[in-house]
């Protein structure tokens, strides 16, 4: 069956079959876990999908309700539109929020949440001639979609239903193309591995805010759905206890899933008052019931479900195939870069961390369709070299320009987009993403990422992402790694992993390409291969730096050299003359001593 | 009006000393273990509740029962530590923030159900008569608890110095993979470091509680505020956090003399989300090397 029919009919039925009961304790109790699901939704987007540790995050959801009930009674908004603004205004004020958190790291990030949570409920309970202060604000006006005839037929619990479920199939609907997007394969990028993310164009920060502020809207917008459905808002609302709730629904329902916080806020809202423990000791069946879901089923109810039911593609991916041979007919030219190449030129540039001058005077330019060998003893600072031009860290004088644009001191994804990418010298991927989705993250540059274009998947969006399917079988044949399409990034052997760090640099369409180590651990077979690719690359116009201890490997495939030692740079030139040149000699085996 | 600002001033230390205390214990799990320990709170609420047994039902007097309740949660800290966080370690760290976020639901719960909601008074030896100094009003239980604090605090300080198990908790801190490799029994001194953190929080919650009664949600605010200080402090500072508690009880002291008392409780959280927007990793320049 395919998967919307069974979204259909499971939304169908959460509208349906409440109905059937007389018992209005009962659609109380579903109706409130329904609304407590777009809280869920909303914390799955920050914390499964985007993977940061926002703990605080379900403040939003109270935000919302604050917002939808003073808009309707203060604002004198019609009640269903007073519910769509406290999304915004939830959405607007979480962005303020998030401009401040995402400064902060790790464990300050998860603790700063929950002190903007706790700032938030604190002038809830104070700013009385706003909210009315820490009595909450009584009456709210009930939500009613069908005109006052009709209600005696239809009651208002089930128009609310009816609403919620509406909306929550709107909401998944839509956060489902946005997974299938540039924009959900970012947000999977951020969350396995930021630095290598922005290395491949995707700014870490910018969708960061959006699956934050994405998440804090939903958050409001169920959180409108609640003041009006239980006609009370009060600083509870935003207090500690729902922060715990809400994370038993999400990771109890299983995170980073599209139906498990559905499943888990109707299963954990509806199942406490099920066992009808007594209301006193609510908190600690949650409780109990969250340190087991850790414990024995951290990955949630569809986590079960995936496990008992693998799915055909993940079976045959575990399908061990050999890896082709070595192609010796290439397989036509790769295409040529798809961004504008020209001259990269490094002027006096300096790199100085506390008493230790990693880089000093540096001066080279490189043009366009080279292949530039940078050599060096350990410490040499090639790596700092690299890691200033792709951008992950700036220089501390002196200024770097490619394609005549000044770029010394952008951040890695600007960089990138501008056709700069690079490797790392410790192997750098999406461990736990399969091979295709490696590449295809890499695609993201080439991407379209209007978001109505994602949203409507208009024409033009499709044919960007058919002709980058099609890329990505182009690279896959010309990296050999077909046989490791649905394998996970961490179970490719070094060598595939190493191929596929290569393969993720030529999805991006950047035309220099930096290679930090690109030979190290790798079999004499291996080595050739990745010549024979490097020279390909170089013929079909991209440009190539690389770092390398491989001398023979140098020596044959660059046809000039740069040479650091000690930060300075003491040669540039042809192979043959870096060989006999005395001072790389003595650079590298010290200068003579007697007792040699 | 200066009269009110001293008197505020000399508050605000007593308080913050307080908040010290409960703060170092919350540092040493957070700043030394690396480990976010939300049920911290509810170890300074069984402090509190521990004494109040001890001395309603059990009949213990007032300070050997400080002393019993400190030990007790010192108990049931080890225990939190072995039941969710020790399997939990190599997991994502956010799987140890659900786990203790779900053990202080439960242990919430349970105060209440077994003391009820009602805030519970541990009846304290101490005479209500204040001692005026000046413009000063101080009571013998203030000062007490303000000598008893720094007490705690300096002999916690010394041991973490001086003692060899202080130095093994210090070398876990720093580089938990060396330390293995020096032979420090990593599970021992986690179980140990877990007991002394929860019996700082304990010994704030029974001093505390005894001026402020005891409740099940007692320990919410000391956990927040023992965060923010933890930050504000350097992540593993004795010096750092008992000099951040010291400001802030002065802060929110002159904040609800002179301003609003409604707003007292932001101060802590205003003043640590600005210390990170100046130092987004906390002021941990100040902390690790004086630990």
């Amino acid at each position: 069956m395919p998967k919307a029919r069974i979204w259909l009919l499971g939304l169908l039925a959460l509208a349906a079959l409440p109905a059937l009961t007389p018992n209005a304790y009962v659609q109380y109790v579903v109706n409130s876990s329904l609304i407590l699901a777009f809280a869920t939704i909303g914390l799955n987007v920050i914390f499964g999908y985007a993977g940061q540790h926002a703990f605080g995050f379900p403040v939003f959801f109270g935000f919302g309700a604050y917002a939808s009930a003073l808009l309707a009674m203060d604002g004198g908004v019609p009640v269903p539109l007073a519910i769509l603004l406290a999304a915004l205004v939830t959405g607007a004020i979480s962005a303020v929020i998030a401009v401040f958190a995402f400064r902060l790291r790790g464990i300050y990030f998860g603790v700063g949440t929950i002190a903007f949570g706790y700032v938030i409920y604190i002038v809830a309970q104070n700013w009385v001639d706003l909210t009315r202060g820490p009595m909450g604000i009584p009456l709210v006006p009930p939500l009613y979609l069908l005109p006052n005839g009709a209600s005696a037929i239809i009651n208002r619990d089930t128009q609310t239903r009816i609403a919620v479920v509406i909306a929550i199939g709107i909401v998944i609907f839509l956060l489902d193309r946005l997974l299938r997007s540039p924009v959900g394969r970012a947000w999977h990028a951020v969350r396995e591995n930021e630095s290598l993310a922005s290395s491949l164009g995707i700014s870490p920060l910018r969708y960061k805010m959006a699956a934050f502020v994405l998440g804090a809207a939903i958050s409001g917008l169920g959180g409108g759905f609640y003041a009006h459905y239980v006609s009370f808002v009060s600083p509870t609302e935003l207090g500690f206890h729902y922060i715990g709730v809400v994370f038993i629904m999400l990771i109890a329902g299983g995170m980073a899933t599209l139906p498990g916080p559905l499943i888990g806020s109707v299963v954990f809202g509806v199942l406490p008052e099920l066992l009808r423990v007594a209301e006193m000791a609510r908190s600690l069946l949650l409780g109990l019931i969250l340190l087991f879901c850790i414990a024995i089923v951290p990955e949630g109810l569809t986590g079960i479900w995936k496990r008992l039911h693998p799915t055909q593609r993940q079976r045959s991916g575990l399908a061990e195939g050999a890896p082709s041979p070595l192609s010796t007919e290439s397989t036509g030219g790769i295409e040529p870069p798809a961004t504008e190449t020209g001259e990269l030129r490094v002027e006096r540039v300096f790199r100085k961390f506390e008493g230790l001058t990693a880089l000093r005077d540096v001066n080279f330019s490189i043009r366009s369709g080279e292949v530039v060998g940078l050599i060096g003893p350990n410490g040499a600072g090639k790596t700092t070299l690299f890691n200033i031009i792709a951008g992950s860290m700036a220089p501390t004088g002196g200024r770097i320009a490619y394609c005549g644009d000044e770029i010394g001191g952008r951040p890695a994804h600007d960089i990138a987009a501008r056709g700069i990418t690079r490797t790392f010298q410790i192997t750098s991927l999406f461990p736990e993403l399969s091979t295709e989705d490696n590449i295809r993250i890499a695609t993201h540059l080439r991407s379209c990422r209007e978001p109505l274009a994602i949203l409507s998947r208009s024409a033009r969006f499709r044919t960007i992402e058919a002709a980058l399917d099609r890329k990505v079988d182009d690279i896959f044949k010309l990296v050999h790694l077909e046989h490791a399409r649905d394998l996970p990034a961490a179970a490719l052997s070094y060598g595939d992993q190493r191929r596929l760090e290569i393969a993720l640099a030529l999805a991006t369409g950047a035309g220099l390409i930096l290679l930090d180590e690109p030979a190290a651990g790798l079999n004499a077979e291996e080595t050739d291969e990745l010549c024979t690719l490097v020279r390909r690359l170089r013929s079909s116009g991209y440009t190539v730096i690389l770092i390398e201890h491989d001398m023979r490997m140098v020596m044959n495939l660059c046809e000039r050299i740069i040479v650091l030692n000690l930060g300075q740079l003491i040669f540039d030139g042809p192979p043959e003359a870096a060989a006999a040149d005395p001072t790389v000699i003595k650079a590298y085996l010290g200068t003579e001593s007697a007792d040699a | 009006m200066l009269e009110l600002a001293v008197q505020q001033v000399v508050n605000g230390l007593l308080v913050g000393a307080i908040y010290a205390l409960m703060a170092m214990g919350l540092m040493v799990i957070l700043g030394i273990l690396r480990i976010i320990n939300m049920a911290q709170g509810e170890l300074y609420m069984l402090g509190g509740y521990f004494c109040y047994v001890a001395v309603v039902m059990l009949g213990v007097g007032y300070f050997p029962a400080v002393i019993l309740a400190t030990l007790a949660t010192a108990g049931v800290g080890m225990v939190i530590d072995r039941i969710a966080v020790r399997p939990l370690l190599r997991r994502p760290f956010y799987m140890v923030f659900l786990s203790t976020f779900a053990v202080s639901m439960i242990l919430e719960n349970a105060a209440e159900l077994i003391w009820g909601p009602d805030p519970q008074t541990i009846p304290s030896p101490f005479s209500p008569v204040p001692i005026i100094i000046g413009p000063i009003f101080l009571t013998t239980q203030k000062l007490f608890i303000f000598a008893a604090a720094l007490l705690m605090i300096g002999a916690f300080a010394a041991f973490l110095r001086f003692t060899r198990v202080g130095m093994a908790i210090r070398a876990l801190a720093r580089d938990r993979d060396a330390a293995l490799l020096m032979g420090i029994d990593a599970d021992r001194i986690q179980s140990i470091t877990f007991g002394l953190g929860s019996a700082l929080a304990a010994a704030a919650g029974a001093l505390l509680g005894a001026m402020f009664n005891v409740y099940p949600t007692m320990g919410q605010l000391p956990l927040l505020k023992g965060f923010a200080l933890v930050v504000m402090g350097g992540m593993g500072s004795v010096v750092g956090v008992f000099v951040s508690g010291l400001i802030l009880g002065v802060a929110e002291g002159l904040t609800a003399g002179f301003l609003s008392t409604g707003y007292v409780d932001l101060v802590a959280f205003v003043t640590m989300l600005a210390v990170l927007m100046v130092h987004p990793e906390g002021i941990s320049q100040w902390g690790k090397s004086r630990a």
